[in-house]
This record gives C-alpha cells, sequence and structure tokens, in this order.
C-alpha cells in the first residue's frame, strides 16, 4: 500500500522535474529521461494497482463465502422449532441480501477505505516535508469533511428499515409462489400486489431519506476539497512573489494536494455504505447469535447400534411459555412391537413422534432409545438408525435415484432399485422416460402424490432403521396406488419399532398397542380388543370408520345382488 | 409448489431452467436494453434531464478554476499584483459554492428518479408475475424468481443510485475539459485525442467482458437462492435422514459456484481498469515531451505548459472513477436484462380485449360445457383427450381415476390456470376465454389438497376467500366448515397466526380453513380437489357434512379417492389417459360391471379385513 502511493506520487514529481530542471537548462535528453522515468512509474503503479485490486477483491469474497457458508450452517443446526418461527422468505433474505449488503462494503467500500487512508497519510507526510505552512493552509478544510460524515450516521437506521423490507419483498414473492394456484384461485393478485407494494414503497422512502443525505454529503466534500485547493493557491502564489517558494513548488504541491483529496470524495460513499452493511450484519449476525435449542451436548458419544426399545418418561412439551402441547406422557415401546397412535386431529399424535429423533427436546421428562437419553448422543447417530416417512412426503429437485439415496449416499443402484420394488416404485420408475434419472421438480412436485409417498417409503427402506416413524396418510391417492402403498410400508414396518400415526382401523387392529391422545395426554391404551370396550373415544373414532365401511360393503352387496337378479 | 397440479406430462420435463445456472451470453443489445430503461422511468425522464443539465453547468463552471490559475501564473506573479489575489480568492470560492448547490439539486433529482425506476421495475416485474399463468411456475423455479426480483433490483438501484450521476459528471467533465484544451494548444489537445479512440475501444471491450461476467455473477446467486429455498423448506427431511452434511456440500457448492463467478469478474475488473489508465499515461507522456521541446523552442508558454497540464491531470482524473462506474453499470444492464427476460415472458392466459363479465347482465348461474376440450404440459403429449362434459347449474360431477389419469388437469382448466388447446369450456354458454378472469374466478370457489395458508392470523386466512367479508361471516363460514370449535381452542383464537410461522395446526385443520374460505366465497362453480384426503375419519365426515351442504344449489366438480365421497353425485366420470372411459351415476356405474365397478372392489377390499373382524368380533 505504501509502495503503492509512493509510485502514485512519482510521476508527478518526474512532470516538476521536467518544468523546474529540463525546460530552464533546455536539455532535451533529460526531458526525454523524466518522461520515460514518468511513463514508467505511472506504468508501474498501474500494474500495483492491479495486482491489489485484485487481492482486495479475492478477500472480500473469500470472507463473504465463508460468512454465507457459515450462516447457512448456524441455520442447519437450528431446531424445529426456530423454523416454526421463521419464514422461509425472511430466512432467504438473512442468506442473501443481507449478505450482499456486506459483500458490497467488503469488495468495494473497504479497498477504497484503505486507499484513502493511506494515500492521505502518506501524501500529508510529503506535503508537510515540502512545505509544513502550506500544508496546513490546506487542512483548514478537514473539520468540515468530518463534520458532514457525522450526518450520515442517520444513515444506519433507514438501513435497518429497508433490510427488514427486503425480507419481507422475498418473503412476498415466496408465498406467491408456494401458493400460486390458490392466489389465481381467489383472485387475489391485487392483494398481494399491495404486500408487495407496501414493502416496496417503504423501501423507496428509505432509499430516497438516504440520497437526501448523500445530496448534502457528496457535493459537500468536494466543495470542501476545492476551497482547499483555493486557499493553497492563493497562499502560495503570496509565497512565490516573496520568493520563499518556487513556482514549481507550488505548482507540484497544488497537484498533490489535488491527488490527496480525489479519494476523499469517496469517503461519504465509503461510510454509506459500511453503514448499511452494519445494518444488514446486525441481520446475519442476529441469526448467528441464535442459541441452538437442540444442540449436541460437549462430548456427546454416537449413540450404538440399537435393539429398538423406545422409552418415554413423564414427558411434556411446550413452546416457549405457550399452553403445554403434551403433558406427562409415559410409554414403553418394546422393540420390534408397532404401536399405533390415535386421536382427533390436533390432539398432540404429531408431537410426539416429533421427539424421538429430537426434532424437538422435552419441556421435562425423558426420551430414551434402549435406555439412552436422546439427548445425550450426536444428533446423526441418533437420526440414521430413525426411518420416517412423513405425512407431507417432501422430495428434493433431484433424481428419483438420488432422492431414494438420500438416506444412504453411499447405497449402490442394485440396492436403490431392489429397495424400490419393495416399495412398488420400480414399475412406474421405469416407465418414465428417464426412468431413475428423471428430476423430481421443486418438493417432488414433477411426481404424483402416491408416487412421491412410494418414493420416500423406498427412501426410508433404504435405511434400514431399527426405529419406524410412520404418519400414515395414503388416502390422498387413488385406489390401487393406495393398495400398493400398503403393501410397501407392511414390508416396512417388518422387524422394527414402529410408531404410526393411524387413520386406518386395519393399521390399528394390527398394532401391538394403541395410544389413545387427547390434548396433548394419553387417555388410554390397549390393544383394539381391550380398548374398544373400555374406551369411549375410540369407540366411538372406531365407530365412524366402520359406519363407513359398512355402508361401502352394503352398498357394493345390494347392487350386486341387485345384478345378479 | 404445485403439488397435484401437474400432471404425469410435466414429469417429462427435462431439467435446465430450474436451475439457471448454464452460462448465457448477451442477448439484449445494449442500445435496446437502455431504451427500454428510459422508459420505465417515464415521467421522470424529464426530471432526469433537467439533472443531467444542472450536472452539465456544473461541470462547466468546473473549468474556471484552472483558467485563473493560469492567470494567476502567467500574469499576476509575473506583475505582482497582490492586490488581485482576494478578488481571485472569492471568485473561485463563489464558483464552488455555486457547483455545490447545483450538484445538491441535480443528485436530490437524479435519486428521485433512480428510486422511481427501481421502485417502478420491481413494482412492475412483481405485478407481472402475478398475470403469469401456472405454466411459468411449473418451469422457473423459486429461488431463480425471488433472486430477479430482489437481487436484480438491488443492483440496479445501486447503480442507478452513485453510478448515473457519476458517469454524468465523469463524461461531461471530460468533454468540457477536452474543449479547454484544444483553447489553450491546439496541437498538444490533437495529441491527447488520438488517445480517445483507444479509451473507447478499450472500455467498450471490458464492459462486455464485464457484462458477461456479471450475467453468470447473478444466474450463481440465483443457484445459491436455489438451493437455500429448497434446504431450508426441506429441512425436517434433511434433519430427519442426518443428512445436512450433504446438504450442506450442496449449499456449500452453489456458493462456491457465485465465489469463482465474483472472482472471474474481479479479475477482469482488476485487470482493465489500469490497463485503460495506461492510455491516459502514455499520452501525458507525449505531452509532456512534445511540450517541453516546444517551450525551450519558444514555440509555447511555461505558463501554457504548466496549465496544459493542469488540465490534462482533471482531464484524465474522471476516466478511474468511469472505470468503477462503468463496472456497476455493466452489472446493473446485466441485471437488468434478467429482470427484462421475465418481463417479457408471455403468460399464455390472457384476458382478450373487451373480455366480458360473467356477471354482466344477471348473475352466472354455473352451468358449465366441456366440449372436445384437449390439453397438453408438453406439445405431443396430450393430457386430455377429447373430453366432453355437461353439468348444469346445481350439479355434482365426480371425477374419478387413476393417478396421473388428467382429473386435475381437467378441473386445472375450469378456473383458467391453463388454457384448452383444442375445443372450449364454457360456463353460462360463453367460452371461458371471452371471460374477464376476475369475473370468472369470482365466481369459482377451489379447494386443494394441499392447503396453503398465508403468514396471517386465522381470520384474515379465511377472509382471503372475500375481501370485504365482515368478522360475523368469516365466523359463521368457520362454523359451517367445522373450523370454529377448534380456533376458539386455540389461545388466541381466530387472532393465531397460522402460516408458515404460525401456530401448527394438523392437515384436516388446515383443510377445514380452506373449506370455511371456499364457503365464505360463496361461488357458484366449486372444485374440490381432494379435499377429504390425508385426514382422519372424525375429521374427514365433519368436512364431509359441511361440504354436503355447501355443495347445495352449486356446481361442483369433485376429485376424490374415497368412493363414499362421490356417491351421491349427479355424474361420475371414470377417466382413464386423459378420456372419459365410462360415465353415469353411482347405481348405473356399478351395475355395468366395468372399470368403476373395479375401483369399487379394490376400495372395498382394503377394507375387508375390517369389516371381517367386525363380523367375527
Amino acid at each position: 500500500m505504501v509502495a503503492g502511493t509512493g509510485l502514485r506520487m512519482a510521476p508527478v514529481w518526474f512532470t516538476k522535474e521536467v518544468i523546474d530542471t529540463a525546460i530552464p537548462r533546455a536539455d532535451a535528453a533529460l526531458v526525454i529521461l523524466y518522461v520515460v522515468l514518468f511513463v514508467g512509474s505511472a506504468f508501474a503503479f498501474n500494474a500495483f494497482q492491479a495486482v491489489e485490486t485484485y487481492a482486495q477483491q479475492f478477500v472480500g469474497q473469500r470472507v463473504i463465502y465463508d460468512l454465507r457458508n457459515a450462516l447457512y450452517a448456524h441455520l442447519q443446526s437450528q431446531s424445529m422449532s426456530f423454523y416454526d418461527a421463521n419464514q422461509t422468505g425472511q430466512l432467504m433474505s438473512r442468506v442473501t441480501n443481507d449478505v450482499s449488503q456486506v459483500q458490497f462494503f467488503l469488495t468495494q467500500g473497504v479497498s477504497r477505505l484503505v486507499s484513502t487512508v493511506a494515500t492521505v497519510v502518506i501524501y500529508l507526510a510529503f506535503l508537510i516535508m515540502l512545505d509544513i505552512q502550506l500544508t496546513a493552509v490546506t487542512l483548514v478544510v478537514a473539520p468540515g469533511i468530518w463534520l458532514l460524515q457525522d450526518r450520515l450516521k442517520a444513515v444506519m437506521p433507514l438501513m435497518r428499515v429497508m433490510q427488514k423490507r427486503m425480507a419481507d419483498l422475498n418473503v412476498v414473492i415466496q408465498e406467491y409462489v408456494a401458493g400460486v394456484k390458490m392466489i389465481q384461485a381467489f383472485g387475489r393478485e391485487p392483494y398481494e400486489a399491495r404486500r408487495f407494494d407496501e414493502a416496496n414503497t417503504d423501501i423507496r422512502s428509505a432509499r430516497m431519506q438516504q440520497q437526501q443525505l448523500m445530496a448534502v454529503v457528496m457535493p459537500g466534500q468536494e466543495f470542501f476539497t476545492n476551497v482547499s485547493l483555493v486557499l493553497v493557491l492563493v497562499v502560495g502564489v503570496y509565497r512565490v512573489m516573496d520568493g520563499t517558494m518556487t513556482l514549481g513548488t507550488l505548482v507540484a504541491f497544488q497537484a498533490y494536494v489535488l491527488t490527496m483529496w480525489m479519494p476523499v470524495r469517496w469517503i461519504g460513499m465509503i461510510n454509506q455504505m459500511a453503514q448499511q452493511a452494519m445494518a444488514a450484519g446486525e441481520r446475519v449476525f442476529e441469526i448467528l447469535d441464535t442459541p441452538l435449542e437442540v444442540a449436541e451436548r460437549p462430548g456427546a458419544r454416537p449413540l450404538p447400534s440399537i435393539v429398538g426399545r423406545i422409552t418415554l418418561e413423564n414427558v411434556s412439551f411446550a413452546y416457549g411459555n405457550e399452553r403445554p402441547l403434551l403433558s406427562d406422557i409415559s410409554v414403553d415401546i418394546l422393540p420390534g412391537q408397532t404401536v399405533a397412535l390415535v386421536g382427533p386431529s390436533g390432539s398432540g399424535k404429531t408431537t410426539i413422534v416429533n421427539l424421538i429423533p429430537r426434532f424437538y427436546d422435552v419441556t421435562s421428562g425423558r426420551v430414551l432409545l434402549d435406555g439412552v437419553d436422546v439427548r445425550e448422543v450426536t444428533l446423526s447417530s441418533l437420526r440414521s438408525q430413525i426411518g420416517f416417512v412423513l405425512q407431507e412426503t417432501f422430495l428434493f429437485n433431484m433424481t428419483i435415484r438420488e432422492n431414494i439415496r438420500y438416506g444412504r449416499s453411499n447405497a449402490s443402484d442394485e440396492d436403490v432399485e431392489r429397495v424400490a420394488r419393495h416399495a412398488r416404485a420400480h414399475d412406474f420408475i421405469i416407465d418414465l422416460p428417464d426412468g431413475y434419472d428423471t428430476l423430481c421438480g421443486e418438493r417432488g412436485a414433477r411426481l404424483s402424490g402416491g408416487q412421491r409417498q412410494r418414493v420416500a417409503i423406498a427412501r426410508a427402506l433404504l435405511v434400514d432403521p431399527k426405529i419406524l416413524i410412520l404418519d400414515e396418510a395414503t388416502s390422498s391417492v387413488d385406489t390401487r396406488t393406495d393398495h400398493l402403498i400398503q403393501q410397501a410400508l407392511d414390508v416396512l414396518m417388518q422387524n422394527r419399532t414402529t410408531l404410526v400415526i393411524a387413520h386406518r382401523i386395519a393399521t390399528v387392529q394390527r398394532a401391538n398397542q394403541i395410544l389413545v391422545i387427547s390434548n396433548g395426554r394419553i387417555a388410554d391404551h390397549g390393544t383394539h380388543a381391550e380398548l374398544l370396550h373400555r374406551s369411549g373415544l375410540y369407540a366411538g373414532l372406531y365407530e365412524i370408520q366402520v359406519q363407513a365401511t359398512e355402508a361401502a360393503r352394503e352398498e357394493l352387496m345390494g347392487t350386486v345382488g341387485a345384478a345378479v337378479t | 409448489m404445485m403439488r397435484g397440479g401437474v400432471g404425469p406430462g410435466a414429469m417429462m420435463r427435462g431439467g435446465p431452467g430450474v436451475w439457471a445456472t448454464e452460462q448465457r451470453k448477451i442477448t439484449t443489445p445494449l442500445p435496446v436494453l437502455l431504451g427500454r430503461l428510459g422508459e420505465v422511468i417515464g415521467e421522470y425522464r424529464q426530471t432526469l434531464t433537467r439533472a443531467i443539465a444542472t450536472v452539465a453547468v456544473a461541470s462547466a463552471l468546473q473549468m474556471a478554476p484552472p483558467y485563473l490559475t493560469r492567470y494567476v501564473v502567467d500574469d499576476v506573479i509575473p506583475s505582482a499584483s497582490t492586490h488581485l489575489l482576494p478578488l481571485i480568492l472569492v471568485g473561485l470560492i463563489s464558483v464552488h459554492a455555486t457547483r455545490y448547490v447545483l450538484l445538491y439539486l441535480s443528485r436530490v433529482a437524479v435519486s428521485a428518479a433512480a428510486q422511481q425506476l427501481v421502485y417502478g421495475m420491481a413494482r412492475r416485474l412483481f405485478e407481472h408475475i402475478e398475470r403469469l399463468s401456472l405454466r411459468f411456475f411449473e418451469r422457473q423455479g423459486t429461488g431463480d424468481i425471488i433472486s430477479r426480483a430482489t437481487s436484480d433490483i438491488n443492483i440496479l438501484q445501486q447503480a442507478m443510485q452513485g453510478g448515473v450521476i457519476q458517469a454524468a459528471v465523469g463524461l461531461l467533465s471530460m468533454v468540457s475539459y477536452a474543449l479547454v484544451l484544444l483553447v489553450l494548444d491546439w496541437q498538444l489537445a490533437l495529441l491527447v485525442y488520438a488517445s480517445v479512440p483507444l479509451l473507447v475501444f478499450a472500455s467498450e471491450v471490458t464492459s462486455d467482458m464485464l457484462r458477461t461476467r456479471y450475467i453468470r455473477v447473478q444466474e450463481r446467486m440465483s443457484g445459491v437462492n436455489a438451493v437455500l429455498a429448497e434446504n431450508i423448506t426441506g429441512v425436517r427431511v434433511a434433519k430427519a435422514f442426518a443428512r445436512e452434511g450433504e446438504q450442506s456440500a450442496r449449499f456449500v457448492g452453489r456458493n462456491r459456484e457465485n465465489l469463482d463467478a465474483n472472482l472471474s469478474t474481479a479479475m477482469v475488473q482488476a485487470i482493465s481498469g489500469p490497463l485503460i489508465q495506461q492510455i491516459g499515461v502514455l499520452s501525458t507522456g507525449l505531452v509532456l515531451w512534445v511540450g517541453a521541446g516546444r517551450v525551450v523552442d519558444g514555440t509555447l508558454t511555461i505558463g501554457t505548459l504548466i496549465t496544459f497540464m493542469a488540465y490534462l491531470v482533471t482531464f484524465y482524473a474522471p476516466i478511474e472513477d468511469l472505470i468503477r462506474v462503468n463496472a456497476t453499470i455493466q452489472q446493473a444492464l446485466a441485471s437488468s436484462e434478467r429482470v427484462f427476460e421475465f418481463l417479457d415472458e408471455r403468460s399464455d392466459v390472457t384476458e382478450r380485449p373487451g373480455a366480458i363479465d360473467l356477471d354482466g347482465q344477471r348473475y352466472a348461474r354455473g352451468d358449465v360445457r366441456l366440449e372436445d376440450v384437449w390439453f397438453s404440459y408438453v406439445p405431443g403429449k396430450p393430457v386430455l383427450r377429447g373430453v366432453s362434459i355437461d353439468a348444469p347449474a346445481g350439479s355434482v360431477v365426480a371425477l374419478v381415476g387413476q393417478t396421473g389419469s388428467g382429473k386435475t388437469s381437467l378441473v386445472n382448466l375450469i378456473p383458467r390456470f391453463y388454457d384448452v388447446e383444442h375445443g372450449r369450456l364454457t360456463v353460462d354458454g360463453r367460452d371461458v376465454r371471452d371471460l374477464t378472469l376476475e369475473s370468472l374466478r369470482r365466481n369459482i370457489g377451489v379447494v386443494l389438497q394441499e392447503t396453503f395458508l398465508f403468514a396471517v392470523p386465522i381470520r384474515e386466512n379465511i377472509r382471503y376467500g372475500r375481501l370485504g367479508a365482515t368478522d360475523a361471516e368469516v365466523e359463521a363460514a368457520a362454523r359451517e366448515a367445522h373450523a370454529h370449535d377448534f380456533i376458539m381452542s386455540l389461545p388466541r383464537g381466530y387472532e393465531s397466526m397460522v402460516g408458515e410461522a404460525g401456530v401448527m395446526l394438523s392437515r384436516g385443520q388446515r383443510q377445514r380453513l380452506s373449506l370455511a374460505r371456499a364457503i365464505l366465497r360463496d361461488p357458484r362453480i366449486l372444485v374440490l380437489d381432494e379435499a377429504t384426503s390425508d385426514v382422519d375419519t372424525e375429521t374427514e365426515i365433519l368436512i364431509q357434512r359441511a361440504l354436503d351442504r355447501v355443495m347445495r344449489g352449486r356446481t361442483t366438480f369433485v376429485i376424490a379417492h374415497r368412493l363414499s365421497t362421490i356417491r351421491g353425485a349427479d355424474l361420475i366420470c371414470v377417466m382413464h389417459d386423459g378420456e372419459i372411459v365410462e360415465r353415469g351415476t353411482h347405481e348405473g356405474l356399478l351395475a355395468r360391471n366395468g372399470r368403476y365397478r373395479e375401483l369399487y372392489r379394490i376400495q372395498f377390499q382394503g377394507t375387508d379385513t375390517v369389516v371381517g373382524a367386525i363380523a367375527a368380533g
């Protein structure tokens, strides 16, 4: 940097030498020498600048790259309750927009700031050596420039608003894309447009105010630097007339002052970038500083291969200070058993199964696998022994093969096909033009609901977990597909401890144990036969299903009878 | 994104466009691009013109100080007329003060125009996206759409904010100093001018290089966005399979690509800037050499040479800024090209000029007719093949058939999510393409399998069905959809936030909200796409009861896999491979011993064991 600034000064020096030395001596050779030195030093300076610019960009971009990765890694280690509380669009905005603002400052601002400071310091030293009195005159305007910077403090609050509203824009768009069908069906485009416009208007107004400030500051800086040049000229001319300074020195001095002030005119811009980066940086660090709710204990050891016993001891769960969603749940599930959870919707069935892989941590009580508290083992060793087929089948926008392999990335193609066959998915997959290499689309949108489910079952099969968590959701498909899925699930449940949120009586009947959940408590438990006699709630649920089935049967029998006669 | 909305045809589509990471060349010629940006500025164009004129005056004023400097060196110093100096001091400072005022005014004006442009672009972009049909959303990834509407627009704003005025100031001052040089000494000036074509050529080359690279940077940013969107929405699966490491690797990969694109741009920027400056250095060196020679010859005064050199420094000074600004401007042009690309996207579902209001002369009745309707997602692969259905007002049409047989594709045509390819679809005898979209959709209530809730209170989510509804109406609709009780059991009742960051609702609860929404809308036509699926039996029965009431007096198209849901339909259409293979009533179809009966039998078998158990138990 110092060398660079030195180089920057050299050409001006050689110009001075041409005027003060070569011309008075009428020495053509000397002129050529100085001109060559002038061009050469300028060339060296430019080359130096190229290297410097790239180096600074490199460092800035690297820092941003690392920051984005760190932010992403931190986001990913958050528990599900973090994701329940934050919208996708908001989180995305922090990783993209906010980091980009920091990036803008680091790559554009910092290098300018450094070169400005270096230029001013080195030139000042040089100016002082040339003429201390004239240097003092030069600096008369410095407080003015400083005062202007003070006004830019107002930028940061404006930028906070702006970054927040940028995130809101992100949310509107993300929601629009996710809910496009609903929005179009209900003709709510004007409403969405208004939501967008509100955020967009706020952004415009924040930027307008920021620009008003800049309109005062930027020309202001130029004004002060120009005034400084005028003062130097006038005082310098007096000195030349006095004979206490040569004309050449004055010309060179003026040129130095000009070059010194040149980058200072950018200082307001840099300052503004810094304010903006700080506002955005705050938002980035807000995420980075969010403590992990479900974190591995220091020294957590891997969970050894389990046989699959699940024990819940007096488990309660609530979000923050809200009403508890689960209270005092205790249950012991033996390896290989199938336990069905039944109950009205919203009773807490899903919450119970979410605690086993530690998507959330219990508020009180314990969850034990083979007698080991889940909070004492590493998350990856815990989760890799649990298989999931969730109600909302989520596939990634990768090929079907990659989606199946998701749970065990080193599985061979043969293994993938084998589990696909077991999951009754192989046939439809090879019917697709690209077979196993078919892309699934965002969230698997290119596959039908039934197809997605079978891919998800294959995915769980490949993991071959000891514990299976099944959120039964098989009715979104036609009856034939339903049949196939049922077969696939039967394969999947073999030899595993299975916890199933059941909607079908057939599943419930086969279960070793049924837990009837109501208002976050286990209202009753037992086998189908026991519960049918004992539990009013269970009998009620059962009755409804039976009625539907009976009605169907009677009707079929009836029409068959009619058709026969 | 659109579960159930994408038929098997869409599966066949290949991958590109989803990530949009392949490199693209510059496609829009610069003048066209600038012209289009100019259009967006619209009413602010005059403001901008005035602002630039103001800058021109300010730049002209900038020429005065060096002129005075020459006067001082050549005349004041030799004559030792000290009394002139205070005058010169005051004169110079007033020139600068005037410039300050002019620059302030032009900055204010430019920032108004710039912010309006950016605001207008963002608004236009979103409103345009809103007009696009589902085809666009099938093809374009969420990440890419978000990226263009936020990141690209931001870049545009960064450039407009600083770039335009910097560029105008820089160029104008170069022009004015070029004139001054000519007046000072035409021979030396010509030497300087010789460098200009070189400068122009060099900057054109670098501009193109930068723009191509910036387009790539933005595309990579879209890639980061895409993975981010997917990883955040799929976080539960990633956690369930303990695959955070791999997810992270995907993100880091995209981030790395973005870094590489940025560094490649930085390389061009780092090399090109100083290279262009070098042209100025050579030309200055030449002037110094020739000028010094002429001073020695006596054909040039030393004062002129000094002044010329001073002007030359100021002539070339803006280059450094211009190079910087040029990078920003190229970046903005790259971004605006990406924005225009979306703005140029034409919706295939548009309103005809002079489209009529469905409720124009009298309220809509709700007669729906499909006449020989063909439809495909991919040309040449029809998913609907000559479907005809007549649904008089108030009738219930049930669609049954296997996954992928075209049921969802069919009902998607009724609210014109897509347009038919051949044949026509009429409501009350009018082709839907002749109706205003608003009036058509106003008369249709849709309940989808996938209930989308917005991140607003429950009350607002229900009100989504009809914006003007009172709170009492919202609650009445919720009661009718059997949602009122569970809503009241939530701590904050109707004010509970739902959606992404809201309270966790079960699927059955969400479906009842969606139903309440449709009830509130009070439509003539109801489309139920698997509305009762994936819920427990009790909820299903609740929903079914609500539906029975809601369907009364409305034309209803219902897709359901539970045959119990559709037993009461006036017409059941059995679909297979995009065609209706059987149609009739439940009894009639069962008696026919065909495909419907087969479907019914399988359904019955599925529950056979239960019935057996009851019989035994």
